[in-house]
């Protein structure tokens, strides 16, 4: 081979994701020994609360993160609440990310305890990732005394999704030459960024597994996806070129949900806008992030989208305020009694964890 | 429909009453002029549900009627045409034909009666206001007008409207302003209406000039009258905050200074700042005053000497320099005046003179610093 088809023959990368196992209530577990092989959620077991995170034993029952609290006692009358420490959570954060870094500084965190590392090139000269996989599952566990899962591929699409074939306490590998065959199979709904609605749609036009999106031809997915159409004509060919990003910094958060059909029904409005909600707050807690400028988007049927925004002058600080804000932005929105097809709910004005706390700009009482 | 029309007056007016239209609408109707011929006088409206605007203009009518013409379809191809006559023609098909020396385009129209009607505005009082009176007391208030769609009393400019007074006040509860003045008279009508922002940013095009501009108000609308327009706006229908009971009276710690050196200290500095927030610290001394900033995330900071006339105790205030800098730029008077009373109460700035028959009095909120806990 000479050294001009070295150069233009692309490099294989080598990307982890690490992702800890059902990690506050892993922590809850860790720390309360009474706790142990016991269903326990994080949360509150107050009537508005919701499941931050479940531990296995919880989850047995169909508790899930982000259920409402009523209901996962109902699923499971055992079930034992506690209360989140965020600020143990982080200093745990912390110390895995301080592994990560051992072997490389292109680590891409995603929240608290999920994070991608490019080990293509690394600190140690390993050659195998799967060893590197190993080798940091071993020293969290022996640091933290909590257990990770890692999914290794040659990119950050299938990496996600390998680190979720073998939980808890997983190590998957999809190597180069198993990505066309892992894909094939794969159900629809597996693939990252198709969500309940999406995947209704694929199935409706055929599609099931991966070799029956790879069959469609660009033209058509275009058609039935939008711009989406071309994100899976690439995933499902194993191209998905996103760098790991070590500094990206968030600039929002949030959540949106697709209903299967358009709602105009305003108590199921206000439900599902609960439960943007609750998974936004979900998504802050993790990354363990507050904002002041709540953002909700309105898109109706006929595809028209609206958003309407407010800025508190301090920022949110529970889920409570969060929800009353988000139902006041719902109300206000500019066609009421047109039926809706999506909402979402984002933060953005973001602390990111800054030292900057400032001052608070103060406001006229009227 | 079917008229013609020389090119200039028609693209003149068709780019007025375009303003209006919305680009996107839910309502696809509201993309769309409405032409309106009867005899030779053409009407054209548009309309964006809050805000109508209705234009008159003399035309060779041939045959009457209506037809709604997608806005930025007649806009652009208007605009394009060479110098000339144009004739525009609406079909039983809904199809519109428009003829010009460049040669002949066809548009789909779309039905007239979709488009809403105009607003009936119901027993209406009728103001006089000079207009370069009007547009100097709305571009002074247009700074603090809310953006909080959770505080829509605060989306618009409160008119306060007595026999002998005319005040606008706005705010956006980090700042205030109030501008009244008495060179003003309404024997018939006394009364408090907040109207939109986006119908007085389209008002200020109209109140160049000299003379006197009429403004209709009814218990839903406001309507603007001149020459071949009339613009419709609906009424902001909430009650604005008792904004008299916030404006300082006791504020005794007073400085006075120079309004633009102060204005260029702000801009200097705040590039330091923190570009979120924007906070700065003035701090007021007898001898010699400073305004400095630091930000510990860009790793900046900066100060820099300002000469205040001032005879009263320290005094260290945090401001957002941005908002201070919209305040700053309301003030026509080589000096103004800043009023204060403790870190964290509300500051009222004013120019060192009124005009005669004129008061402004703004207000601004201060930032609570670290070091003020």
């Amino acid at each position: 081979m000479s050294n001009k088809e070295k150069k233009t023959k692309p490099v294989i990368r080598k990307i982890i994701h690490v992702d800890m196992d059902a990690f506050f209530a892993s922590v809850e577990q860790r720390d309360f020994p009474q706790y142990r092989n016991k269903p326990v959620a994080v949360g509150s077991p107050q009537k508005r609360g919701v499941v931050a995170a479940a531990s296995y034993e919880a989850r047995k029952y169909g508790v899930y993160s982000a259920m409402p609290s009523t209901r996962a006692l109902f699923k499971c009358p055992d079930l034992i609440f506690a209360k989140p420490r965020f600020h143990v959570y982080k200093e745990v954060s912390t110390q895995i990310n301080k592994i990560f870094r051992e072997y490389t500084d292109l680590v891409e965190p995603l929240s608290l305890d999920e994070a991608y590392l490019d080990v293509t090139l690394n600190k140690k000269n390993m050659i195998s990732a799967t060893h590197i996989a190993q080798e940091i599952k071993e020293k969290i566990k022996s640091y933290t005394r909590l257990t990770a899962s890692a999914g290794i591929s040659v990119n950050k699409f299938l990496a996600k999704i390998a680190s979720d074939m073998d939980k808890p306490d997983g190590l998957y590998v999809i190597t180069p030459n198993k990505v066309h065959a892992f894909i094939q199979t794969l159900p629809i709904e597996k693939f990252f960024g198709v969500g309940k609605v999406t995947a209704k749609k694929m199935k409706g036009l055929g599609i099931s597994t991966g070799a029956d999106l790879l069959k469609k031809d660009i033209k058509e997915l275009l058609d039935h996806f939008g711009k989406n159409g071309l994100y899976y004509y690439n995933i499902v060919r194993g191209n998905d070129n996103r760098p790991v990003q070590p500094s990206r910094v968030r600039k929002s958060i949030g959540a949106e949900n697709t209903f299967q059909e358009d709602i105009v029904d305003e108590s199921r409005l206000i439900l599902y806008t609960e439960k943007i909600a609750d998974e936004v707050w979900k998504r802050m807690s993790k990354s363990d992030t507050t904002g002041k400028t709540i953002t909700l988007k309105v898109k109706y049927h006929d595809f028209l989208l609206n958003t309407h925004s407010t800025t508190l002058s301090q920022n949110l600080e529970s889920i409570e305020e969060l929800k009353i804000i988000s139902k006041k932005l719902l109300a206000i929105r500019k066609f009421p009694d047109k039926a809706i097809r999506l909402l979402g709910i984002s933060i953005s004005n973001l602390n990111n964890g800054s030292t900057e706390t400032g001052g608070v700009q103060l406001t006229l009482k009227f | 429909m079917h008229f013609t029309s020389d090119k200039e007056s028609l693209n003149k007016n068709i780019k007025k009453v375009a303003k209006v239209s919305p680009l996107r609408s839910t309502t696809p109707i509201l993309e769309s002029i409405l032409f309106n011929l009867e005899g030779n006088n053409l009407k054209m409206r548009s309309s964006d549900i809050e805000i109508t605007m209705q234009i008159s203009l003399e035309v060779t009518g041939i045959e009457d009627g209506n037809m709604a013409i997608p806005t930025v379809v007649i806009q652009n191809i208007i605009n394009e045409l060479d110098d000339g006559i144009i004739e525009i023609q609406s079909h039983n098909d809904g199809k519109i034909t428009l003829k010009s020396n460049n040669g002949h385009y066809d548009i789909n129209g779309r039905p007239s009666d979709e488009f809403p009607s105009l607003p009936i505005v119901e027993e209406s009082h009728i103001i006089e206001v000079d207009k370069s009176l009007l547009s100097r007391m709305i571009r002074k208030t247009l700074i603090s007008v809310g953006k909080d769609e959770l505080k829509p009393s605060l989306l618009g400019v409160l008119f306060e409207i007595s026999n002998n007074e005319i005040r606008l006040v706005s705010t956006d509860v980090h700042k205030l302003v109030s501008i009244t003045s008495r060179n003003f008279s309404s024997p018939n009508f006394e009364g408090r209406v907040i109207i939109p922002k986006n119908f007085l940013q389209l008002l200020q095009g109209y109140l160049l000039g000299d003379g006197i501009i009429k403004l209709s108000i009814s218990k839903n609308h406001v309507k603007m009258d001149m020459d071949n327009t009339e613009i419709y706006t609906r009424i902001i229908d909430e009650k604005f905050p008792d904004y008299s009971g916030v404006i300082p009276v006791n504020n005794s710690k007073i400085a006075i200074f120079n309004t633009q050196e102060l204005y260029s200290t702000l801009k200097r500095v705040s590039i330091f700042s923190n570009q979120r927030t924007r906070q700065i610290a003035l701090k007021v001394e007898k001898e010699q005053s400073q305004i400095s900033t630091l930000s510990h995330e860009s790793f900046s900071s900066a100060e820099e000497k300002i000469s205040m006339d001032y005879n009263d105790e320290s005094i260290t205030i945090g401001f957002n320099a941005q908002y201070f800098m919209d305040i700053l730029g309301n003030i026509d008077t080589h000096n103004a005046i800043i009023k204060m009373n403790t870190a964290l109460s509300p500051n009222l700035i004013i120019p060192e003179q009124q005009l005669e028959d004129e008061e402004l009095l703004m207000i601004l909120m201060p930032i609570r610093l670290e070091s003020n806990d």
